[in-house]
């Protein structure tokens, strides 16, 4: 029959669709456990709320951080509550990659004529992780009002490309770090170690000497997450050639960690039964 | 049967605290990655409250010099990753998977059970954890915080914090009893726990009436009494008997809540295929 035949490239709107219909499955899923969805909403936006209590507190003592007032540190803060945003919506299911590989089920997603990473991907939505964009664009369009930057499509434009390869960042990191559990057993320790690293990028990477600049740029490039893009906005006149760099640096970084995730999954041999 | 031969009180316990060492033994590669951690974090807070005291302009802000400061937030980094052993987690589970009938119908206190077996995990990875932060932070100030008795008194203050953290994480796990989520109701602790605590800003930088206030919660007891009893050079009697004295009191308190908090609660667990 012609439209059985398997074709290994399919067109985007195939894809959405099959997206559609996995994703929609978890959704149901999720909502009958709904005291569950309620107390696991409220904590991620305490979680965001403290981190935003943390610099609070901290200014109510003192009145800049290197040069970066409030409302500057309160712009960062935002942008990377949003670019983390992506990544803890659609990406969830990175965290239980392990379980999967371990107890050997992982196997029932090398069977479907759909991408690999694609298929186990889509498995899981996380709606968790609406609190915490809500409450990151509050923050965003407090500050933003705030530092009085002027509201053009320029603007707007920049800002959503910045946090898109924010996001790409924050992605490619989870991604591969979660791709480690094919090589090694019970890797989760590795995931949770880099999802520290990604709540440094709050602070301006200024504060820090070079060896850390140079380490939070190319090693763990967590300047790229909400420090390279903000600078357009918080410092015009003198922001650095790598803001200018960040969606190439994000497109490349996510690249790398899917071709990374696949190569391991391609090493992935079952567990024997 | 009232020929039993008697042992001593705790002694059946001590074998949990025995297992859970030798379980974390066999998981190196976890702690020394933890230990890195606790490296990079203390890199980290150092710049950042560095570049603080520097926009500052003073050197002694609301009492704390930026040594002081460093060592207070650094240790209090160290002392959460030690002690952050998933307890929460693991009652949860306990109860949602059932096994939890099994601790009922063996001649052991659950909670005391617990108890024993997280110590020794604690106190293990504050080994592993703090002395060498402590020995960084040291290094990073020119060996400016005092080496001395203080070092005495943080050590069994934080071990009482240690057991009043214990209780708190034994209260959240049960009310996942009633709740079923764990996540959530875990990372809404943690939360509570890091802010009113001092982890995130020590309570010396916080406005004068929000302290007061959180003078009378048991959050400080878990990190602030000792961070504060070790950076204090001299520390007066009066300062040692209060806070020992309150930390004591919320241990009470708490051990008792706890215990009867669980015991109402066991009464409405519900374990799937019954």
């Amino acid at each position: 029959m012609e439209n059985t035949r398997i074709r290994p490239i399919r067109g985007f709107l195939f894809y959405f669709k099959i997206y559609w219909m996995i994703a929609l499955q978890d959704i149901k899923s999720k909502m009958s456990y709904r005291s569950d969805f309620l107390i696991s909403t409220i904590g991620m936006i305490a979680v965001n709320v403290s981190g935003f209590l943390g610099f609070w507190l901290v200014f109510q003592t003192f009145h800049e951080i290197n040069g970066w007032k409030f409302n500057e540190i309160l712009f960062l803060y935002a942008c990377l509550l949003l670019t983390m945003t992506p990544n803890q919506i659609f990406f969830d299911n990175n965290w239980s990659l392990r379980y999967y590989v371990y107890s050997g089920d992982f196997v029932k997603y090398c069977f479907r004529p759909i991408n690999l990473f694609f298929y186990f991907i889509s498995e899981v939505i996380d709606v968790k992780g609406f609190g915490q964009f809500f409450f990151g664009l509050f923050l965003l369009i407090y500050s933003w009002i705030q530092l009085q930057i002027p509201v053009t499509v320029g603007n707007v434009v920049t800002l959503l490309v910045g946090l898109l390869s924010g996001s790409l960042v924050v992605i490619a990191l989870m991604v591969a770090a979660s791709a480690t559990c094919f090589w090694l057993m019970n890797s989760g320790f590795i995931m949770v170690y880099i999802f520290k690293f990604t709540d440094y990028a709050k602070y301006p990477l200024s504060i820090f000497n070079k060896f850390f600049q140079v380490l939070f740029t190319v090693l763990i490039p967590i300047g790229f997450i909400a420090y390279y893009p903000s600078l357009y906005f918080l410092r015009p006149n003198d922001f650095e050639w790598l803001t200018l760099l960040c969606p190439v640096v994000g497109a490349i970084m996510v690249l790398i960690a899917y071709k990374i995730w696949m190569y391991g999954a391609s090493k992935y041999s079952g567990t024997g039964s | 049967m009232n020929s039993t031969k008697r042992e001593l009180p705790f002694r059946r316990y001590l074998a949990f605290s025995r297992a859970s060492f030798l379980e974390t033994l066999t998981f190196r590669a976890s702690l020394l990655l933890s230990l890195g951690g606790s490296l990079i974090y203390t890199a980290v807070v150092c710049f950042l409250w560095k570049s603080i005291f520097n926009s500052a302009g003073t050197e002694i802000v609301n009492g704390m010099t930026y040594p002081m400061t460093l060592a207070y937030v650094a240790i209090a980094g160290a002392v959460t990753s030690s002690m952050t052993i998933y307890l929460v987690w693991d009652i949860g589970r306990d109860i949602q998977s059932g096994t939890i009938a099994l601790w009922f119908v063996k001649p052991l206190d659950y909670f005391t059970m617990n108890l024993f077996n997280s110590v020794s995990v604690i106190v293990f990875s504050f080994f592993i954890n703090v002395v060498p932060v402590f020995i960084l932070v040291e290094i990073l100030v020119g060996w400016q915080i005092p080496f001395g008795i203080n070092i005495l008194w943080f050590v069994l203050s934080v071990f009482l914090g240690v057991i009043i953290n214990f209780c708190l994480d034994f209260m959240v796990g049960t009310i996942c009893l009633h709740t079923q989520s764990i996540w959530g109701i875990n990372i809404m602790k943690e939360v509570v726990v890091s802010v009113l605590s001092g982890v995130t800003v020590p309570l010396a930088f916080f406005p004068d009436a929000l302290r007061q206030v959180m003078m009378f919660l048991p959050f400080q007891a878990i990190f602030n009494t000792p961070l504060t009893l070790m950076i204090t050079p001299n520390p007066s009697t009066e300062l040692l008997i209060r806070s020992f004295s309150i930390q004591i009191f919320w241990i009470i308190v708490l051990v008792i809540a706890a215990k009867s908090f669980f015991k109402v609660s066991s009464r409405v667990i519900t374990i799937n295929g019954g």
